[in-house]
């Protein structure tokens, strides 16, 4: 399906501090996930894209409209800012019913009344969102959001504060939003909650788009970096030997009782491993990757 | 548009704010009642005149406060992208921010208003008398609002910026320098309140009034360019500067 919000050479500074360097990038429907250390520009990127800012250089276009020219754009795009602010007096209705009229939302007391379901805060609806615990701010700000039915979806950090209950159930909103044919790009610290809910990675380190893709074709992308595969066998030692002179294989770790093994060709080491095994009369008990997961690869990313 | 008037309305008239700016412009209607414990100001005209005039810093500051709050709180506190991110042209955001800030102002200049007949009244003014300086607080409440809305947008320390103006432009430069002075919403206004009463006192003309001269329409048509010109500042403000 083709892109839904398109960023073509975007960059942004502050003075002499540059926030988003040279950005080019398309986000189409489904969830991305946007990732990357504090301060790599994740949150001024989305500003970019929300027309909160204005570019330095380069063209944002939602939908194929500028969201700095045309604020016809915001009847299809909604933002979640990071930020923690909500009107502290409004209750949760009220809050979202205000959106809903201020974005000429037909019927905006049902359209309020539904998107205040959906994020599960009826019962809670008439109390004012400055007694609202943190996680209950961002389920109203969730709300206020898709109070409009927008098809882009900006969510910086939507699940701060909530609790694991409250995580699992925005998570699985985000993924049922994203599988209705909807943009979402959600930021989050959390490298296991956007693992979950976002089947495309965008890693941004330093301002600059570090990685693009899923998480399994980023780290195939890593031709440079040895994959790490712990195996535990019937003798470890005997097998480290082994393995030593076997194609693909860089290097060998004996860590307790199992071995660590970096290959570079990890599908050689998986062709190689039975044979070897048989050769030498192993058992091997288990094979585990170390470093397939968001988080072994957004630490490559970041060098950290 | 109503919708967005309402709702920055509300936010800027909280009642903790409402409450201490309704003490701030009491103080006129103080001085003019505890004056009037001297019997020899008792009844004297040209005391409430000069109160009103000569006492209007405390009614502009007042003004500032609430004028740059309608905006610069949403700025601060971090809910302006709410607001922002709707399908509102920016004009009309910015006709909705400035009607918002004239409205508060007015309000506040009604109070003001009460407040000071109040004590005109305590002190021996006939009532009829006080009528004029409702019409100097609202055409001074809306030229501020012209102002100090797009200031609140614009400038992150506006409070600070606005006092600067009040005091050194409005104040001090515009009583220096003649033509500071033709720019004065504060002499604008006041050029308004003479030509209502008539006949200002010579020593209140040539320190609130002049360079200006008396007029009550020629007034109102630089107090409208005015807050057409912040508009227009506004308008620009929200298209082309960041947001947050």
């Amino acid at each position: 399906m083709s892109d839904t919000v398109i960023l073509t050479d975007i960059s942004k500074w502050f003075g002499l501090k540059v926030a988003v360097s040279e950005v080019t990038i398309g986000f189409g429907p489904g969830v991305t996930g946007l990732l990357g250390p504090n301060g790599a520009g994740k949150t001024t990127l989305m500003r970019l894209v929300a027309g909160l800012q204005r570019p330095s250089q380069g063209e944002v276009r939602v939908m194929g409209l500028d969201p700095r020219a045309d604020t016809s754009v915001y009847r299809m795009m909604s933002m979640v800012p990071e930020e923690e602010s909500v009107y502290q007096k409004l209750s949760a209705r009220q809050f979202v019913h205000t959106m809903a009229a201020l974005s000429d939302v037909d019927d905006p007391s049902t359209a309020t009344a539904e998107a205040i379901e959906t994020v599960g805060l009826t019962s809670s609806a008439e109390r004012e969102l400055g007694g609202f615990s943190k996680g209950m701010r961002q389920r109203a700000k969730v709300a206020a959001a898709l109070v409009t039915d927008p098809s882009v979806l900006i969510l910086d950090e939507p699940l701060n504060g909530a609790d694991p209950v409250q995580r699992a159930e925005l998570i699985k909103l985000f993924q049922q939003l994203g599988s209705a044919g909807k943009t979402l790009i959600v930021s989050s610290h959390i490298l296991g909650e956007v693992e979950r809910m976002a089947a495309r990675i965008v890693a941004m380190v330093d301002g600059r788009l570090a990685a693009v893709g899923s998480v399994a074709t980023i780290r195939a992308a890593m031709t440079d970096l040895p994959r790490q595969v712990f195996i535990e066998s019937s003798d470890s030692r005997t097998l480290a030997s082994a393995l030593m002179g076997t194609q693909g294989v860089v290097g060998v770790h004996l860590q307790g009782d199992s071995l660590r093994v970096e290959a570079s060709d990890a599908g050689a080491l998986a062709m190689a491993l039975p044979g070897v095994a048989v050769e030498h009369g192993l058992t091997v008990i288990s094979v585990q990757p170390s470093d397939e997961s968001l988080e072994s690869v957004f630490r490559y990313l970041v060098g950290r | 548009m109503t919708t967005l008037v309402r709702h920055l309305y509300r936010q800027v008239m909280r009642k903790g704010r409402v409450i201490g700016l309704t003490v701030l412009v009491a103080t006129l209607g103080l001085i003019l009642w505890l004056t009037s414990i001297d019997s020899n100001i008792s009844g004297d005209i040209d005391n409430f005149h000069g109160t009103v005039i000569a006492g209007g810093i405390v009614f502009t500051l007042a003004l500032l406060i609430l004028a740059v709050a309608v905006l610069r709180d949403e700025k601060d506190g971090g809910t302006l992208p709410f607001l922002y991110m709707r399908p509102i042209p920016r004009g009309q955001f910015a006709l909705g921010a400035m009607a918002t800030g004239i409205l508060a102002s007015v309000t506040l200049a009604v109070i003001a208003w009460v407040i000071t007949a109040l004590g005109a009244v305590g002190g021996k003014i006939p009532f009829a008398d006080t009528l004029p300086a409702l019409a100097l607080f609202v055409v001074a409440a809306v030229g501020y609002a012209g102002i100090f809305v797009p200031l609140g947008y614009l400038a992150p320390r506006a409070l600070l910026v606005g006092l600067v103006y009040v005091i050194i432009i409005e104040s001090i430069m515009a009583q220096a320098v003649p033509s500071f002075g033709e720019l004065s919403v504060w002499r604008i206004s006041v050029s308004v309140y003479a030509g209502l009463i008539g006949d200002l006192p010579d020593w209140l003309a040539a320190t609130y009034l002049e360079p200006m001269v008396p007029g009550v329409g020629g007034g109102l048509i630089k107090i409208a360019i005015v807050v057409l010109l912040g508009w227009g500042v506004l308008t620009w403000a929200l298209k082309e500067r960041d947001a947050v």
